[in-house]
């Protein structure tokens, strides 16, 4: 019998990676045994340093280009720039969270931990390149969401989100699992590029290979729930609005860019040649999700649940840049979550600045007269509501430039139209919200509170969100280096 | 220096909405500092046309770059803006008309307390309508055209106490952007047919970045040839420049909006609905005209859409009592003659009236805003009536602009319609021209039932007594009614040969529109201004003999003669109430049972009860975004049931 080889196994390749998993675990202890109760505010404050020094742990990788542990794992500029895009959304989640568990009565330390695992889980679904891994990358993902979407207990909303997003993301994993055996079955492999050259090498015909179409099919599903595209979508409006705000804000830009991230290089790598098979599955997808998500925010009158269904639109949007498959569509791709991630993140920290502890200040009614109570607040706001209806001269309206003309060029000049149209629909909800702040007077008395966190927090969101409508050069320099090396 | 130098006209009125905004709180330094940008702005302009004008012909376009916005494979995109011939009247027009608009408001404004902020909106309105004009690129012609639509929609919404305003506002926001739908999709199809959005070739970081105007010859030569593509193109870009333009500039089938706006303040409605905002679809259609030119299909329906918007936007006008909805459609149908204008391809014609009527729409509007503030906020014009002895500089000025819109010799008014309807009759548009012509006749016999029913006869309604407005209102008033008297000699036809100082204004923009100045009509000319003052008369005898007949609640005196056809004058020939019946009710209902079906939770009021239709259907199936996850999963897995059989059975 021979002997197990352990192949060679390259740790730089993973250190950003380990960094932040260690990291957390000794947070965590830290936290249990260090950290006194009515301190929490520290732990957060460590996990703020723990992403920064992430961040800067990635840094001399630019350069680096490699796969190790059995090319399961892949290091490229694609995997380091999303790995930044993950780190400042978690830093902007614990920003926006270090004043808003407290003052809801659920500061345990722990949640600054779980947003590291899940950013690190994120990490590592921007690098694997085999199924196996993003099977384990979801899971852990999904895991520490389950927990931090539950986290508002004893509130019941937050713990029936918690369990309906629990039961459906194991009903869809189980659709993945299933997706990976019979891919295997039929390619004889779970990595990416494997499978790519077994396809490559066999002379068949694609149509006849039930097993692996169907497979494919699975792990469309199965993103689809993850993404929360329609009709896999109807979770995420109670999710969101039962989760606390901060979770919520995570998941809606955090989960739908590891996903689509993944997804994109699933396709890209390993199953560009039965694209005529995915594409108009997406497609189709696309539309229809552009479609639902901003007919059902059109008739929200509350701004969480409106932020819910403009997130599924969102996905919609971001989704052409995914499936049109080319340079420029990726560069949309990574462009466009960059912009939505700063944008939407401020409007829910928004939100988070006018919640009060035993009430909800979701309604519409609340952002009345905003701007005579809290002008910073309402201007700030403005700005992020301009930016996701994608008018100029903010971040979202280039990145939907960007998004539109990779689909125009890439031939899919219908979604392009869709998106345009639902867009044009879209100004509407989001106007409407500008509307109430500057041309109401207050109705009932929402007095925010604003602390550093959040106001730091919005500031740079909506600074940046303005700066790189602006300046969106280095920006685009960047997510212009950054391509992954995709079977186009 | 004019490359520098004209970076300064966009950004003082910008530095003064950001003081207005941030550091200013009391109302008198808001007013003056927002005045004083928007004059500066102006005397920066006419020193830079001094300038331009100064340059040899062939170089009167100066190109300057702050920065490049979008560089991603072949796309570059500058933050560039320029200044030529044709910016430069459009530029003088906005910020001269702009700068008496401020001016205006300080008196009009007067007491709001929301004042500052008024002030502020303002000057970034004409910030962001400098941008408009003045870019060297569809992209950034395209931040103005969202950020007037946007200042636009704060401007119209002010007086946001007033249900109608806020309303009006997020309507016209919302048609606007149906149009500007169509000007992305004509972005995205200019990038991928020429490589560029920039309007002319430019140097950008030592790299040569064509404009795709100048492109045009090279893509277009083979037009007469066997190779139909190039015109299909033309004609598809220019068509959708056409939906965009429609938007804007109020034409058929998407002005509804504008009638609706005028429940903002009145010096709004001057600035965005008759000197600035409105003219941004003529000025881009006349910026890209070699497109438009290159699709005859096209222009066929430009010339069309305009005739027809003038014509029945003056029905419209001559049926309305509110003093400023008279304006409204009035402004509607001179932008129709504009538009026919450019599909005729007399595109210095429609800037030449473009820039006439800026100045005599300009003061009406603000006699206008005169009369409603002198009679305490009376916009009802059955209760008006004799007030020409209450407001004499008001009457007036009135009177003179009045004549000009109607297009009485010589005012303003008359050259520039004069020079569209010659060039009609030049090229052979007999139709356009019947048309265009009745509709003139009409816009003569609308104001003069205006003038009737505001100035003359007895006021009918004692409530309120009626005043002249104060100095910083009268002021701008005589300014601009010099301008209406005097504005048409800047391009007056060739009267007799070897005739001094004659279109000055085609010759100014020849090298931008490459355009022949157009020959007098002598007919035309004298049969348009004796109708006039014939229909002009004819719409006064006919409202001070008739005045003691209108009555808040009594029907109109010509209700007689024209009965039902009234009827549909006075609602527009029903466009508003078609879009409502056909788009926005169905949509409502539509996504009403949208929400009714996947999501019942925090529903808008708005579309409660709307959708009877859809109810019954809704009803059977309203649970299923009733927070049972067995639901979401059962829809879940009918998803993923289409999904596998698309990619099991369908592909095969």
């Amino acid at each position: 019998m021979e002997p197990i080889q352990i192949p060679p196994v390259d740790l730089t390749l993973i250190a950003p990676l380990l960094t932040i998993t260690a990291w957390a675990i000794v947070l965590l202890l830290v936290d249990a045994f260090l950290i006194p109760d009515e301190r929490k505010k520290l732990t957060g404050y460590l996990a703020l340093a723990g992403l920064a020094v992430t961040a800067l742990v990635a840094v001399p990788l630019w350069n680096v280009d490699g796969s190790t542990f059995s090319d399961m794992v892949v290091l490229d500029r694609y995997s380091l720039t999303l790995t930044w895009l993950f780190l400042l959304i978690g830093g902007l989640t614990i920003a926006m969270a270090l004043e808003y568990l407290p003052r809801h009565g659920i500061e345990q330390g722990e949640f600054y931990p779980l947003i590291l695992f899940a950013v690190a889980s994120m990490i590592l679904l921007a690098q694997a390149t085999d199924l196996i891994v993003i099977f384990l990358g979801i899971e852990l993902l999904s895991l520490t969401l389950y927990i931090l979407t539950g986290f508002a207990y004893p509130r019941v909303t937050s713990e029936e989100a918690g369990m309906k997003y629990l039961i459906m993301g194991a009903f869809a994993a189980g659709f993945f699992a299933y997706g990976i055996a019979l891919i295997y079955g039929a390619t004889g492999s779970t990595n990416l590029a494997a499978i790519n050259a077994y396809l490559a090498a066999e002379p068949f015909v694609l149509s006849e290979q039930v097993l692996l179409l169907a497979g494919v099919g699975l792990l469309l599903i199965t993103f689809g729930f993850k993404i929360a595209l329609v009709p896999f979508h109807m979770w995420t409006p109670d999710v969101y609005e039962g989760a606390p705000t901060p979770v919520a804000a995570f998941m809606s830009v955090g989960t739908k860019a590891a996903a689509l991230a993944v997804l994109l290089r699933i396709l890209g790598s390993a199953f560009p040649l039965a694209y005529e098979f995915w594409l108009p599955v997406l497609s189709v997808l696309a539309a229809v999700t552009m479609l639902v998500g901003n007919l059902g925010a059109l008739t929200q009158t509350n701004v969480k649940r409106m932020l819910a269904y403009s997130s599924i639109s969102h996905a919609g949007y971001v989704l052409l840049g995914v499936i049109v498959a080319t340079e420029r569509g990726v560069e949309a791709f990574l462009f466009y979550m960059l912009a939505y991630a700063l944008t939407n993140l401020g409007a829910f920290a928004v939100v988070i600045a006018l919640e009060q502890r035993s009430e909800s200040a979701w309604s519409l009614d609340d952002f009345s007269g905003l701007f005579q109570r809290q002008p910073f607040l309402a201007i700030a706001m403005a700005i992020f509501m301009f930016s996701l209806a994608g008018v100029p001269p903010t971040a979202g309206f280039i990145a939907k430039f960007y998004v539109f003309t990779a689909a125009y060029e890439g031939g899919l000049g219908w979604l392009a139209l869709i998106g345009l149209l639902t867009s044009a629909i879209a100004v509407y909800f989001y106007l409407r919200v500008v509307l109430r702040m500057f041309t109401r007077d207050p109705g009932r008395p929402v007095e925010p509170a604003m602390d550093r966190g959040l106001h730091l927090n919005i500031t740079l969101a909506a600074g940046l969100t303005l700066l790189i409508g602006l300046l969106p050069m280095p920006v685009v320099n960047l997510v212009e280096r950054s391509l992954v090396a995709l079977g186009l | 220096m004019l490359t520098w130098l004209i970076w300064f006209i966009p950004l003082l009125p910008f530095v003064g909405f950001l003081l207005n905004l941030f550091v200013i709180r009391q109302e008198r330094q808001a007013g003056m500092l927002a005045s004083a940008t928007v004059v500066a702005s102006f005397v920066l302009a006419l020193v830079a046309t001094v300038l331009l004008a100064g340059l040899p012909e062939a170089e009167r376009r100066v190109q300057s770059m702050a920065w490049e916005w979008i560089a991603t494979g072949s796309l570059s995109v500058p933050f560039a803006i320029m200044f030529d011939p044709l910016t430069a009247v459009m530029v003088l027009l906005v910020t001269g008309v702009g700068a008496l608009i401020h001016i205006y408001s300080i008196g009009y404004m007067h007491g709001d307390p929301r004042v500052v902020r008024y002030f502020a909106y303002l000057n970034l309105f004409v910030t962001m309508m400098l941008f408009l004009v003045m870019a060297n690129n569809l992209l950034l012609l395209f931040l103005g055209w969202e950020g007037v639509g946007l200042c636009s929609f704060l401007l119209i919404g002010f007086w946001f106490e007033r249900k109608e305003a806020a309303a009006a506002a997020v309507k016209a926001f919302v048609v606007n952007r149906i149009g500007d739908a169509a000007f992305i999709l004509a972005m995205l199809a200019v990038f991928s047919n020429f490589g560029t959005l920039n309007f002319y070739g430019m140097e950008i970081n030592g790299r040569w970045v064509p404009g795709f105007l100048e492109r045009m010859p090279e893509i277009f030569g083979l037009r007469f040839g066997p190779d139909w593509q190039p015109i299909a193109i033309a004609t598809g870009i220019s068509f959708l420049l056409l939906i965009g333009a429609t938007g804007k500039s109020a034409q058929l089938p998407l002005f509804v909006w504008l009638p609706d706006a005028m429940a903002g303040p009145t010096p709004v409605s001057a600035l965005i609905h008759a000197a600035t905002m409105v003219t941004a679809g003529v000025y881009m259609m006349a910026r890209t005209e070699q497109l438009f030119a290159a699709s005859p299909a096209t222009q066929s329906w430009v010339v069309w859409i305009g005739t027809f918007t003038a014509f029945i936007a003056a029905t419209a006008a001559i049926a309305q009592w509110d003093i400023k909805r008279v304006l409204a459609y009035s402004t509607v149908s001179q932008l129709g003659f504009m538009v026919a204008a450019c599909g005729m391809g007399a595109y210095a014609a429609a800037i030449f009236h473009l820039l006439t009527h800026g100045i005599f729409k300009a003061l009406l509007f603000l006699g206008s805003g005169s009369v409603i503030h002198g009679t305490h906020e009376t916009q009802d014009m059955r209760k008006m009536g004799g007030l020409r002895t209450a407001m004499p500089t008001t009457f007036w000025t009135y009177m003179v602009g009045a004549a000009a819109l109607a297009g009485v010799v010589p005012l303003a008014g008359f050259w520039s319609k004069d020079e569209i309807l010659a060039h009609a009759a030049a090229y052979g548009y007999w139709p356009q021209l019947a048309i265009l012509f009745l509709t003139s006749l009409l816009t003569a016999f609308y104001m003069g039932r205006q003038v009737a029913l505001i100035f003359y006869g007895e006021q009918r309604d004692n409530h309120y007594h009626p005043h002249e407005s104060g100095q910083t209102m009268r002021v701008p008033l005589i300014i601009l009614a010099i301008g209406a008297i005097v504005a048409g000699f800047m391009n007056i036809p060739t009267l007799f040969s070897g005739m001094p100082a004659a279109h000055l204004l085609t010759d100014w923009l020849q090298p931008v529109l490459h355009e022949e100045a157009g020959k007098f009509n002598l007919v035309v000319a004298i049969l348009a201004t004796a109708g006039a003052v014939g229909m002009g008369y004819l719409g006064w005898w006919a409202y001070t003999s008739n005045a003691a007949k209108v009555k808040v609640g009594g029907l109109d005196p010509a209700y007689r003669y024209t009965g039902d056809i009234w009827d549909g004058m006075q609602e527009a020939w029903y466009v508003d109430l078609a879009y409502n019946r056909m788009v926005v009710a169905p949509f409502r209902s539509f996504s009403a049972t949208l929400a009714n079906v996947f999501d019942k939770q925090g529903i808008d009021g708005m579309v409660n009860g709307v959708g009877r239709v859809f109810t019954w259907a809704a009803t059977e199936v309203r649970m299923l975004q009733n927070g049972y996850v067995r639901t979401y999963a059962l829809v879940f897995t009918m998803g993923a049931v289409l999904v596998l059989s698309f990619m099991l059975f369908v592909t095969r």
